[in-house]
């Protein structure tokens, strides 16, 4: 069968906001194939958005890189939250975890998956699915093995095309079909992004992003160490989407194994810690410029002073001879305390998640 | 995350319909006018109020 043009075939194509997927949608639709991205909102996924909390990161880009590949492609883009159905796939991996808490085989798997039968592809009718994956890329998922376990457990079966490195595979339905021209396809492979920055080039990409972890957060050591920290504390594998979205913000810190104190390292994250307050008790500086500061977990009295003066000593009161910190509970108590802030060798490296 | 509720909403909505979205994540500001660019949606304010910010846009025709 050959491609007919008034029989346009429709792809979606997952992006992620990194390069590989936006030249694996654009090399698609070079071929005049109509394009629609598909992003998945996991509560991992969100490195633009941290950097947006922060008002520090003043010079990073301030984008969500899935919406901003979907504006230079000129594609429309579906996001779809997957956060609680994505749970057992952190919790419970099959395929098991990469370097750190990411499993990112099953969790290809999983999109792949979705986007094949997601009510937006039932809505859409996509003839078949892209992907920016690359053989050898990454050493668990994008290794030659993995790619065919994708296809096959994801139900996309030979659906599933990979233009970057389709002619190092065998021939997909829209390549036999002849929906897609697959000479003009590619052969990439390996850890190497030359040929990448090439195809960037020679499509007038100057801007891209290249996250080293693909977007996720848990490929990162230290989210990952406080993603172990939040479900030993709790006793149970298990979280909730504030657990997680909180552990990107402020500084963590576990003094003991009944409480975690949140604190925020600047204006941003104070005004972002404030959508929590009313759910936390929370620690505020009154006598001198400090930060908020949420409290998980189930203190006593005396972890409550001694979180006020962890908390002092992150304020602009920490060599003063007394602090005046106010803690607010979730249902509005108030309790004032004087205290005298942590010195840094009374701040053990031990707390520090 | 405020831009699905938004994708969401705008869903049911006819073009024309003003959307007043508020939220505390500092992300609406750059995440909610790229989603409307992308869709063919008409920001008209983002402001920065005391706690949270406010984003009003017009559902486009696409």
């Amino acid at each position: 069968m050959t491609f007919s043009s008034s029989q346009k075939r429709k792809a979606a194509a997952l992006i992620s906001g990194g390069l590989d997927s936006m030249l694996a949608a654009r090399v698609i639709m070079e071929q005049g194939i109509e394009v629609h991205g598909i992003n998945f909102f996991t509560g991992f996924c969100v490195e633009g958005h941290t950097s947006a909390i922060r008002e520090r990161h003043k010079i990073k880009h301030k984008r969500n890189n899935a919406l901003w590949c979907a504006e230079q492609l000129g594609i429309p883009l579906h996001i779809i939250d997957i956060s609680t159905e994505y749970k057992d796939i952190v919790l419970n991996p099959k395929h098991g975890y990469g370097q750190h808490m990411n499993p990112c085989l099953d969790c290809k798997i999983f999109m792949v998956g979705q986007a094949s039968t997601c009510e937006y592809a039932n809505e859409q009718g996509f003839d078949f699915i892209i992907t920016g994956e690359v053989i050898g890329q990454r050493p668990k998922s994008q290794r030659r093995e993995a790619m065919p376990m994708i296809a096959r457990e994801s139900g996309a079966e030979d659906k599933l095309l990979r233009p970057l490195c389709a002619l190092n595979l065998e021939p997909t339905l829209p390549e036999r079909e002849g929906w897609v021209d697959r000479s003009r396809l590619f052969g990439f492979h390996g850890r190497d992004r030359k040929p990448q920055i090439e195809l960037a080039k020679h499509f007038g990409f100057k801007d891209y992003a290249q996250p080293a972890g693909g977007c996720c957060f848990l490929t990162d050591k230290h989210y990952s160490a406080k993603f172990r920290d939040l479900m030993r504390t709790r006793g149970k594998r298990d979280y909730e989407l504030d657990d997680i979205m909180l552990l990107k913000v402020g500084r963590h810190m576990r003094p003991n194994t009944r409480f975690k104190l949140i604190i925020g390292r600047e204006q941003g994250e104070n005004k972002y810690l404030q959508g929590y307050q009313k759910r936390f008790l929370n620690l505020r500086t009154m006598s001198h410029e400090g930060p908020l500061a949420l409290i998980d977990g189930v203190p006593n009295d005396s972890d409550i002073e001694l979180a006020a003066r962890i908390v002092a000593r992150y304020s602009q009161g920490r060599t003063a001879a007394e602090v005046e910190i106010k803690a607010t509970w979730p249902d509005a108590r108030e309790r004032a305390m004087r205290i005298v802030p942590l010195t840094p060798l009374e701040i053990s490296d031990d707390w520090h998640v | 995350m405020p831009v699905i509720r938004a994708q969401e909403l705008a869903r049911s909505l006819a073009a024309g319909t003003l959307v007043e979205l508020s939220a505390t994540d500092p992300g609406v500001v750059h995440d909610v006018p790229a989603w409307c660019r992308v869709h063919g949606h008409d920001v008209i304010s983002c402001k920065d109020q005391d706690d949270e910010y406010v984003i009003e846009f017009k559902i486009g025709a696409d």
